[in-house]
């Protein structure tokens, strides 16, 4: 009973960290840049778990992602571009950097009257060819 | 049958129903090309710039031979770049670059190409004009002209060598005239910037969120750490207990977690840099530019800039 009482701990501890994330953003009421249309912000390509998370979870749970492109999108913009290798690294580092000290530096964006933290792909990736 | 008086009152009240019908063509309007011209000019002054580029396209159309046309190209440019639209200010623009009179609205349309390109945000092709310019003008007061331009370039591309290399072309009478000595001294002072080296915070990463400490990212750090040390937790209680299946979907679901703190750490350093770059290039432009109003160009660029977005380029 021990085992399954540390793995129940264990369980309890991953799921504070994932639930530790900032609530949803509250409408913004300041003038901030509306975001243009951008071709390569169309739907990814979805892979697998990312297409599931999509259409079940993400519905159930809100859209409560405070970064442009939410997290799932910005994993599947990252798989579609660079394959499953690089896409799962670059997709982890934004899932640790969701709604932290990003949201203070990278600049704010009205998306849907919602004021989001714009943090493309191309923000993260840009010193690749320095 | 209805009789005369019935008649003659049923046609006064047609009469008074049906207004009368205008005669077609009785006012005709005759536009000259001071008109068209002056309409234009008003539309731009009130800053209806897409209309007034618009206007502008009516007269090159409907007064095609008229001395003016070259002129009125620029014009049009200039509403089309005003209003955004930079593939449209390219188009007039390169008209008047690729004719063959070479005078100062030649060199003109050579720097607004320039501002063109620049607002389609392709710096590569912007320089391509100026460069030109150089090639065929001995003048030194447009080369000056043009180096200055250039420097500006690099310093908005953050290419502060190269933004210093140019600066020393210009000749003495332009160095004294824009100032550039006070400006090469202040780029210099970029060279002392607060910087964090990336393979440092790389290796810092070995321990999860130390790289991003390093970058001063502390939630991030502590985010890194918190993950990965539940993740490779988890993952050595389950293959502690024979749990092998879940040890191995913990093991690597860790490991890309681990992996993406060492590139969060890399990248939050090279974030760093850039953000200490371009708020540098900034304050250099708002001293320079805007505040000195010497290059009006790029003071509209700014003010109208919503988001910069600098990418780094090398010439």
């Amino acid at each position: 009973m021990t085992r399954y009482k540390r793995f129940l701990a264990l369980l309890w501890l991953v799921m504070a960290i994932c639930i530790w994330l900032p609530d949803a953003p509250a409408a913004a009421q300041e003038h901030l840049p509306q975001l243009p249309h951008n071709p390569l912000d169309a739907d990814p390509k979805s892979v697998g778990p990312l297409k599931w998370f999509q259409k079940f979870i993400s519905p159930a749970d809100g859209d409560r992602c405070p970064m442009h492109p939410s997290c799932s999108r910005y994993a599947g913009q990252a798989v579609s571009r660079h394959g499953i290798f690089k896409g799962w690294i670059l997709a982890s580092d934004r899932l640790m950097r969701c709604g932290r000290d990003e949201t203070r530096r990278a600049a704010p964006i009205l998306v849907k009257g919602q004021r989001l933290t714009f943090d493309p792909l191309d923000a993260n990736t840009f010193w690749w060819n320095k | 049958m209805l009789r005369l008086p019935a008649l003659c009152h049923l046609a006064v009240l047609l009469l008074w129903i049906c207004p009368p019908i205008p005669s077609v063509g009785a006012d005709v309007m005759v536009i000259d090309a001071d008109q068209q011209l002056a309409f234009a000019a008003r539309l731009a002054a009130q800053g209806k710039h897409h209309q007034a580029a618009a206007e502008y396209d009516r007269f090159l159309h409907f007064f095609p031979n008229d001395p003016r046309q070259r002129e009125v190209h620029l014009e049009a440019g200039r509403g089309m770049l005003h209003a955004g639209d930079g593939p449209g200010a390219e188009r007039y623009f390169s008209t008047v670059t690729q004719g063959a009179v070479r005078d100062d609205l030649w060199q003109s349309a050579h720097f607004l190409l320039t501002e063109s390109y620049l607002l389609q945000g392709n710096p590569h092709a912007a320089v391509k004009p100026l460069y030109a310019l150089l090639a065929t003008t001995a003048e030194a007061k447009v080369k000056d002209k043009v180096y200055q331009r250039l420097a500006w370039i690099h310093i908005d591309q953050l290419d502060w060598d190269g933004a210093r290399r140019i600066l020393e072309r210009i000749s003495p009478e332009g160095r004294r005239r824009f100032d550039t000595q006070a400006l090469a001294d202040r780029l210099a002072q970029a060279d002392r910037l607060p910087h964090k080296r990336p393979a440092l915070a790389g290796a810092l990463s070995v321990l999860p969120g130390a790289g991003q400490m390093y970058c001063g990212r502390y939630e991030d750090a502590l985010a890194a750490f918190m993950v990965n040390g539940a993740l490779a937790w988890a993952a050595y209680e389950a293959f502690d207990h024979d749990l092998n299946a879940l040890g191995g979907i913990l093991a690597i679901t860790g490991l890309g977690f681990y992996l993406g703190n060492i590139y969060s750490a890399v990248s939050s350093a090279h974030k760093f840099n850039r953000a200490q770059q371009e708020g540098f290039s900034k304050n250099v432009q708002r001293q320079w530019v805007i505040g000195r109003r010497s290059d009006p160009n790029t003071t509209r660029r700014l003010s109208a800039a919503a988001i910069t977005i600098a990418v780094r380029f090398q010439f």
